[in-house]
């Protein structure tokens, strides 16, 4: 959509990282911005700094009462949402499934591809009904492929995201509203931190996150532009692409070896 | 893995359709067989008529945890170690756009189809590994490989759970001696749309529209279930129709990766 238009943006997971580059990137072009953040103290201190059209709301993605809540209360500050990025999330629990938890499964499922489902379900009927709007859900890399050890449960989430936006964007074209996909790779925020603050175990995924010269700025700039251009992927990091392909070319492998034996 | 050293599968929501005709074909090698479902009725009515000896079956909703528990330990103690866990039961897509999809209906598909398959491969694959021997297939879907077929929002979203599940799973048991493949179905001749209205216990606007192909029987399917297994193939495409739809979105998806190339040369 033309973010000119746009006149209010829903950010979750928006007081720190990729969801607060956001947050500036949409501020910068002028936009309302209402940031949801399960963390209240980081969200106080990120809305004190940022002026009167950046406004914060206290929100846990799995509380559907809560996402009930905000809604009101942010559209009552803002007006309607035009705008909705999903993309709070937590990190990998770093176990092969057979060390797995199922409470650190349950977690990682929750927050990650049903507190975004929750997001849909709070505003996509709206934007629908008003025939205009654009939803960005945080995928992940993880989101199209599953090479990472330790990464198994975060990337079950992540490509049920994946699905859920590409249903999404089928359903909702036809009434004018977008649909976008974002799939980061390893850029600098404070994932791991965070996870930790709601209960999750990064211990393990922690010895394996590399380096990343990407930001949440840059990351910001990039969701703005595609949202204007209603791009239904965006890539943060091109490295692995050659791991998504080998995955699809196994799977081609698949059915061209059952359309032979049949 | 060899299916003549099998002694023991274990089928989720065995008592019709794929998980039944999975079971009848293991069954026919001479693997004895452990079906549950949720659907006491259907599994009292397939017991009948199939050998005792070999042929057992127990209730259970995939999504109950302690269930597995009891499950699993009653199906050892009567047939021994499951060798082959099949991880099978799910429900149909819901038919409505995401938009319109209840909250109880997106969590029960997220529940039976998604989490149900964890349930298995958690209560299950531990001892797979120590065992150093066996076989999860986990039932996704062509839905599994594409999501943009109507109605299929928050089923594609588990089914692709389901497949990115199964390949993690299978790079991290192969090294142990177990194989892990993810069953893909296409357009089958089952009642997954009846049962899925019976357990949700609302009508369901799904018509399998955009299913690409024709309907497959069963035991066809569950042929190409045992030839997997015996081959360990990490995908197992029963139509192979549905390729051109996910070539597409693969394309779609190159092409993203071309953008952030051409993107990330310019801010250089």
């Amino acid at each position: 959509m033309n973010l000119s238009e746009a006149r209010h943006a829903f950010v979750t997971g928006g007081a720190s990282g990729i969801g607060l580059g956001i947050v500036d990137a949409l501020a910068k072009r002028g936009i309302p911005v209402t940031i949801a953040d399960i963390d209240a103290d980081t969200l106080a201190s990120v809305v004190g700094t940022r002026g009167n059209s950046v406004r914060g709301a206290v929100l846990d993605t799995r509380d559907r009462e809560g996402w009930q809540r905000v809604k009101a209360e942010a559209e009552a500050a803002f007006g309607p949402v035009d705008i909705l990025v999903n993309n709070a999330g937590i990190a990998p629990n770093g176990k092969p499934f057979t060390e797995m938890d199922p409470e650190s499964f349950d977690r990682i499922v929750a927050i990650n591809l049903v507190g975004i489902y929750n997001g849909v379900w709070a505003f996509a009927g709206d934007m629908a009904a008003r025939g205009r709007g654009h939803i960005v859900n945080t995928s992940s890399q993880a989101g199209l492929m599953t090479t990472v050890p330790g990464v198994g449960a975060y990337s079950v989430a992540k490509f049920g995201v994946t699905a859920l936006s590409e249903a999404l964007r089928t359903e909702l074209a036809p009434q004018g509203v977008g649909v976008t996909a974002l799939f980061p790779g390893y850029v600098q925020t404070n994932l791991a931190a965070n996870t930790q603050k709601v209960g999750g175990d990064i211990r393990k995924y922690s010895s394996v996150v590399m380096t990343s010269d990407v930001t949440p700025v840059h990351v910001g700039e990039m969701v703005a532009e595609a949202i204007e251009r209603d791009d239904s992927y965006i890539v943060t990091h091109t490295g692995v692409w050659t791991g998504v392909e080998k995955r699809f070319d196994a799977i081609k492998a698949a059915c061209d070896f059952r359309e032979q034996a049949a | 893995m060899n299916l003549a050293e099998a002694k023991h599968a274990f089928i989720t929501g065995g008592a019709s359709g794929i998980g039944l005709g999975i079971a009848d074909a293991m069954v026919a090698r001479g693997i004895a067989v452990t079906v549950v479902d949720v659907d006491q009725a259907a599994l009292d009515a397939v017991q009948a008529g199939r050998p005792s000896e070999r042929f057992r079956t127990q209730q259970l909703d995939v999504r109950d945890r302690a269930g597995w528990a009891r499950a699993k330990a009653e199906a050892e103690t009567a047939f021994g170690p499951v060798d082959i866990l099949v991880n099978n039961a799910g429900i149909g897509p819901d038919g409505s756009d995401l938009a319109d999809v209840t909250l109880e209906a997106f969590d029960r598909i997220i529940g039976i189809n998604l989490v149900g398959v964890f349930n298995g491969v958690t209560s299950f694959a531990a001892d797979l590994r120590a065992r150093g021997r066996g076989h999860i297939v986990n039932t996704s879907s062509v839905a599994g490989l594409f999501a943009n077929a109507p109605g299929v929002n928050a089923y594609a979203a588990a089914k692709f759970g389901v497949t990115a599940m199964s390949e993690t799973l299978r790079a991290e048991l192969e090294p142990h001696g177990v194989g892990v493949s993810v069953l893909c179905p296409g357009y089958v001749d089952t009642n997954i749309i009846a049962n899925t209205a019976r357990i949700s216990g609302e009508t369901n606007d799904y018509d399998g529209g955009g299913v690409p192909g024709t309907p497959m029987s069963t035991a066809e399917v569950a042929a190409i279930v045992l030839h997997a297994i015996e081959q360990d193939e990490p995908y197992t495409i029963t139509h192979p129709e549905a390729w051109p739809a996910v070539e597409a979105r693969m394309n779609a998806i190159k092409s993203a990766f071309e953008a952030a190339e051409r993107r990330n040369h310019e801010s250089v």
